[in-house]
């Protein structure tokens, strides 16, 4: 049974994770080209809006993708980039991974893999199920269901496309903003002016 | 008066365990299954962060005191301008200054502060509760895979992390809640001791009380770590519930209490010896980097062989470091494994 799977090799692997990579930049770089339309001219204008900007960046975007990322597993069998590339994440007989088996992947196993420097993704070479060590630690294999390389692919090519000029249109409108940059400017000239330990007068000298 | 030697013969004496075998055995399974490295790397990773997390504390509080003491200094001298005053008049000289910092922390909603406080706890949450699992996890299945070992079975990462997840749970429980207990009546038998305290401190009466809490309370609390480590050993070993591993592990410390402090010892010597053979590895890379420097200041387009040699080096030194640290922790984890299995036998009814 298990000598009919064709198991995903690294290089299909490596799209699915860079459009899951890719996925979850976009949220960040779709909200950095928002902040730079609606910037305004003055720093007042801005700062609530960088405040939100900043609380996605760090927060909503990484909680966001730990729950739904597990969750696309566990119901459809892969993250979004493996279902594009055509791949699914199972057990070793064929089944789904609960949610809890999901999570316990993603989040536990895959830090097993990530250690030094990620040897555990490179053991897909030596494994004949072409397991890493997340795969390994949690009893999952990755199939591919059908080939669809070439479009995940260019997938990846788009949304790297998106991105790049989302964030690059977005640096352009925030260096065209020159008031907005001028009292940015004073603001951090301010801060390092600001008298956080004031010069105490010496009154012997005075 | 008793020698060093007559000390140590003494100590060796009063073992029930064979330590020369502990130490042979624990060396054998470490390199033998190089799996359990796997899991060993995980419990460095999760042990490092919270060292940081201690050094963060630190500067924080350094840094309060640094501004306090000068807004005090300030307040107390006739001369000084208060920082307010100092606030407008900067604002003043610069334009918009620094009053505009205020003013734009005004601009924060308290929409965005309800929320920010939501999200950063909930994310608190889940990094804490990953933390803890991945911690028990990691070490139920390098306890179960050393066992195996010793028995005669290598296992691989499939088999010890299923007995990992298995036993998780009731690892956390075991750390947790013990520790969350003998701290709350440490702090209840603490505070009356402090407030005590208070008006003594500068007596030297104060002083030495303060200095016996300080110990008693750091007694108790390795006391404690101790039980809990052991415990968690009964706990994979034996299959136990939290609240019988940390009994077990009680019973071990009081019964075989020399022969947990020998081992204790010849762990932290090894450990001190990884830490200066890791120290070591310093001198060469640092010998090499010199000499790129050097090499690179008298002929600066070296720099294209300079910048890549120095980036392989750190890689490597990085990994050799968290490599034997891993390895160190396997063997010392299996020690431990092998003196319970020890006492287990020791134990055993004999049938003759």
């Amino acid at each position: 049974m298990n000598d009919q799977k064709n198991y995903a090799g690294f290089g299909i692997r490596a799209v699915a994770f860079f459009i899951d990579v890719c996925l979850g930049l976009l949220g960040v770089t779709l909200t950095f080209y928002l902040l730079a339309l609606t910037a305004g001219t003055n720093i007042f204008a801005f700062f609530p809006n960088f405040l939100w900007f900043t609380l996605y960046f760090f927060v909503v975007n990484g909680l966001v993708f730990f729950f739904l990322n597990p969750y696309l597993i566990s119901i459809f069998g892969g993250t979004a980039g493996k279902l594009l590339t055509g791949l699914t994440i199972e057990n070793e007989d064929g089944t789904h991974l609960t949610y809890k088996q999901a999570l316990f992947r993603e989040y536990v196993a895959k830090i097993a893999s990530n250690a030094l420097f990620g040897v555990g993704y490179f053991w897909i070479f030596k494994n004949e199920k072409k397991q890493t060590w997340h795969d390994m630690l949690s009893d999952t294999v990755v199939v591919v269901q059908s080939n669809k390389a070439a479009l995940g692919l260019i997938t990846l090519l788009l949304l790297v496309l998106i991105e790049l000029t989302l964030g690059v249109t977005g640096i352009i409108k925030f260096s065209e903003n020159k008031p907005l940059l001028a009292d940015i400017s004073t603001l951090f000239k301010d801060i390092g002016n600001s008298p956080v330990i004031p010069n105490v007068p010496n009154p012997i000298a005075n | 008066m008793y020698t060093p030697q007559q000390w140590s013969k003494l100590l060796l004496e009063g073992m029930k365990t064979n330590l020369t075998k502990i130490l042979n055995e624990a060396w054998r399974i470490t390199f033998k299954n190089k799996w359990l490295w796997v899991f060993g790397l995980v419990l460095v990773l999760t042990s490092s962060s919270g060292g940081n997390g201690g050094g963060g504390g630190g500067n924080k509080n350094n840094s309060n005191f640094n501004y306090t003491n000068s807004y005090e200094i300030n307040k107390s001298s006739p001369f000084a301008p208060n920082p307010q005053q100092l606030l407008r008049e900067t604002s003043q000289v610069l334009g918009t200054a620094a009053v505009s910092i205020e003013e734009l922390f005004q601009t924060i909603s308290p929409l965005f502060l309800v929320t920010a406080g939501i999200a950063f706890t909930l994310l608190l949450i889940v990094f804490a509760i990953l933390g803890l699992y991945l911690k028990a996890w990691a070490s139920s299945a390098l306890i179960h895979g050393i066992d195996q070992e010793n028995n005669g079975v290598s296992l691989g990462l499939s088999p010890m992390s299923k007995l990992g997840k298995q036993k998780a749970v009731e690892m956390i429980k075991l750390s947790i809640i013990p520790s969350f207990i003998t701290l709350g009546v440490t702090l209840l038998v603490a505070i009356p001791v402090i407030l005590l305290l208070i008006p003594e401190a500068t007596r030297p009466f104060g002083i030495l009380l303060a200095v016996l809490v300080f110990l008693v309370f750091f007694v108790v609390l390795l006391f404690l770590a101790s039980i809990v480590y052991l415990g968690s050993i009964a706990l994979v070993i034996k299959n136990l519930t939290w609240q019988d591993a940390f009994k077990e592990g009680y019973r071990i410390i009081t019964k075989y209490f020399i022969d947990v402090i020998l081992l204790s010892c010849v762990n932290c010597l090894i450990g001190g010896l990884v830490s200066v053979a890791s120290c070591a590895l310093i001198i060469p890379i640092a010998l090499v980097g010199f000499g790129a420097a050097l090499g690179v200041s008298t002929f600066p387009p070296l720099l294209i062989i300079a910048v890549p040699v120095a980036v392989i080096l750190l890689t490597a030194f990085i990994t050799g470091i968290y490599l034997v640290s891993a390895i160190a922790h396997v063997f010392n984890k299996s020690t431990w494994v092998i003196l319970y299995k020890q006492v287990l036998d020791l134990e055993k009814p004999k049938i003759l």
